[in-house]
């Protein structure tokens, strides 16, 4: 845990070894700062955010191997005390709101001035959110397109059944029918029926169309 | 022919183990949805992945905007992170071409893709 006394220890995740080499210097020229390691790609990010769990990383989102938006993804649930700032050249609506959710505590564009982005780290580290004013239009309405649920009644179930709609959750998964079939212990042929039936309730035509109806309507999640 | 139709509809999907091919005749009918998914996608050359995230798809074609603008008549491949529900989180591999790519403007700084999907399959993850 990071008392106020000890330095920030910051990660710095970018493909570009001289803008990590300038945020470097120019983080460890600010007092109570250190920079403990680099990362060119998602990949070494996620390895290093996990082995010097540091207090702050600052992630760049277009990176090789792995992107950063993929790198989030995966240390959402594993990096509880490293706080991640996204450090990017330009982020939309859907991807500014899907960084807050997977946990991101802030935005900075690198087109800011070097005070903002000190500032945003010191923003975070006291436990605020920090977003670049640049990005914050829209966010509202980006919120609202992407949370329906929040304003919408209970979920149209199309009248499925209960069993369908469990079949559905894995297909979603990814299952095959043989999968299924083993998961609720029935045959491969009582699979297709249900398939079938779900098909003929939905008027969908294969797999992926059903997969894609069941998140558009929230038939599948914590709906 | 409606008929003949339906019934190929209906023993194809469950015929599939997590695979298919759209048919031409899919096309056509296929429902389109705006949702915005995670997408990673890559000329079918490359090894290096782009990220992006989908406007709206179909089961046979997509719009997506993503971070490094491919032209149009490349054979691309899609993966398509599907993490909605307990069960588990599964990646759709898809098969297209671009077919359309328009400049990113003021208020989405990404580029916009429209891909074909002409072939899918799911893998759990």
């Amino acid at each position: 845990m990071h008392q106020e006394t000890d330095p920030v220890r910051i990660l710095v995740a970018d493909d570009h070894p001289i803008l990590r080499h300038g945020l470097r210097k120019l983080l460890e020229e600010e007092p109570g700062f250190s920079v403990v390691g680099e990362a060119s790609d998602g990949t070494e990010a996620v390895r290093l955010a996990r082995a010097l769990k540091p207090d702050i990383l600052l992630l760049d989102l277009a990176m090789p191997r792995k992107g950063g938006m993929e790198a989030l993804r995966e240390l959402a649930d594993s990096t509880e005390n490293t706080r991640i700032i996204v450090l990017t050249a330009a982020i939309d609506k859907a991807q500014l709101v899907e960084a807050l959710q997977l946990g991101a505590r802030g935005v900075v564009l690198k087109n800011s001035a070097t005070e903002l982005l000190v500032e945003s780290i010191r923003a975070v580290m006291r436990g605020e959110c920090w977003v670049a004013r640049e990005t914050v239009g829209g966010l509202v309405q980006a919120l609202q397109k992407l949370m329906p649920s929040t304003r919408s009644g209970p979920r149209n179930t199309f009248g499925l059944t209960p069993r369908e709609l469990e079949i559905i959750e894995t297909i979603v998964a990814g299952y095959t029918n043989k999968d299924i079939a083993y998961r609720f212990s029935i045959s491969e042929q009582t699979v297709k029926h249900h398939l079938t039936n779900i098909f003929d309730k939905l008027g969908v035509h294969n797999r992926l169309e059903l997969a894609l109806f069941a998140i558009n309507h929230r038939l599948v999640g914590d709906a | 022919m409606d008929g003949v139709v339906q019934l190929a509809d209906r023993i194809s999907p469950t015929r599939q183990a997590g695979a298919g091919t759209t048919r031409a005749g899919e096309q056509a009918r296929a429902q389109r949805f705006a949702v915005s998914i995670p997408l990673r996608y890559r000329e079918r050359s490359q090894q290096e992945w782009s990220e992006g995230y989908t406007e709206n798809i179909s089961s046979s074609g997509v719009l997506f905007r993503g971070t490094k603008e491919t032209a149009p008549r490349t054979p691309i491949e899609m993966s398509l992170r599907l993490q909605v529900n307990h069960e588990g989180v599964a990646e759709v591999i898809c098969q297209g071409t671009l077919v359309r790519v328009s400049p990113g403007d003021g208020a989405e700084a990404q580029p916009a893709m429209a891909a074909t999907i002409t072939h899918y399959r799911f893998v759990r993850l």
